[in-house]
């Protein structure tokens, strides 16, 4: 008399033989023990008589106009798909072109700032100013505020100092 | 694990956009994949519903299929997961319940034997309700394994899980099939 995990063990067994995943030395194995025991026997049996059983209940039938119905939804489906493509080759163009507009414009900001920088640093004001008149010099400024001819750091820590004054 | 050649240039022709193609596809595995989804489900409705979904499903993703599996193989995973997904939609709905709907329509022949075909009939009943008492993982294994003859790594793969796993789980659901079915074990 088997006790359960033996006989839980051999159930494993012979449901891997039914599906043919047994080795020969295992299989061989198992028709010995199938030989001498009445009470493994009839657990295949049983088994197989499941599998019997299963084979008779009758195959499902095929609902009228599936076929009709997969393809009209596949049909869908890809116009769907299709419209999702074309929307993101509109968009990607798009995209490409915001994205260059934006790059020439950080571009342009860029020069625009460093070219206002530079004339900043050279004559006082911003280049292009409406009156040419009252484009002063770094230098003019020094001389009209000091009478004196200095380097750019003289009038700049003068510039300071007036203020906080 | 193999690959139909023709499955593979009718996949190949698909994803180079071939709607025949995929129609072909669709000729060739709609019943199969209908029959492991009523098998699961247990509703002619809702699996006519779910293997609609399927080939939906399939071709909006034929793109990332690789090949790794067999198409159909491929294909049954889909099934599984749309199978999955309508039956817990059904749960949140509440309106998941096993049924003997659909039964008698499909119930065998009894032209031949009488004796024969009420038995059959019987043994049809028994065996319907016995996998409607199944959880739908053990249900799902039983009917991939006895109904559509796959091996256990193909079912490891549909079920994205070890062979092990599966063996465990084809033992475990077996078990319980005949304990529903009340299949007297005598030792």
């Amino acid at each position: 008399m088997m006790d359960d995990n033996e006989r839980d063990q051999l159930e494993r067994r012979i449901g891997l033989s039914l599906d043919g995943r047994l080795d020969p030395g295992q299989q061989a194995e198992l028709e010995a023990q199938l030989a001498s025991s009445a009470e493994a026997r009839a657990l295949r049996d049983a088994m197989v008589g499941v599998q019997a059983a299963m084979a008779v209940e009758p195959t499902p039938e095929i609902p009228a106009g599936l076929r009709e119905r997969i393809v009209g939804r596949v049909a869908e489906a890809r116009a769907v798909l299709h419209q999702h493509a074309a929307e993101q080759q509109a968009v990607l163009p798009l995209a490409r072109r915001l994205l260059l507009a934006a790059t020439l414009l950080f571009g342009v900001s860029l020069a625009a700032w460093f070219n206002g920088f530079q004339s900043l640093g050279n004559n006082g004001v911003k280049a292009g100013a409406e009156n040419p008149l009252e484009t002063v010099s770094v230098e003019d400024r020094l001389r009209t505020e000091t009478g004196e001819d200095g380097p750019l750091s003289d009038y700049l820590y003068w510039h300071f100092l007036r203020r906080e004054r | 694990m193999t690959e139909s050649r023709d499955d593979r240039e009718l996949v190949l022709q698909a994803k180079n956009g071939s709607e025949e193609a995929f129609t072909c596809l669709v000729d060739r595995y709609h019943e199969r994949i209908y029959r492991i989804a009523v098998r699961i489900i247990r509703n002619p409705d809702d699996a006519d519903e779910v293997t609609q979904e399927v080939f939906t499903r399939a071709v909006a993703a034929l793109d990332r299929f690789d090949f790794r599996a067999s198409f159909y193989t491929w294909l049954v995973s889909i099934a599984r997961n749309a199978a999955f997904d309508m039956l817990r939609s059904l749960q949140r709905r509440g309106r998941y319940q096993e049924t003997e709907e659909g039964l008698d329509a499909n119930l065998p022949d009894e032209s031949g034997d009488p004796i024969d075909a009420v038995s059959d009939r019987e043994t049809a009943q028994r065996v319907h309700r016995a996998l409607g008492r199944l959880s739908v993982r053990d249900r799902t294994l039983l009917v991939l394994r006895e109904y559509e003859s796959l091996q256990y790594e193909e079912i490891a793969r549909v079920l994205g899980c070890s062979v092990g796993t599966v063996e465990s789980g084809i033992h475990r659901a077996r078990k319980r099939l005949r304990s529903f079915l009340g299949e007297p074990v005598t030792g």
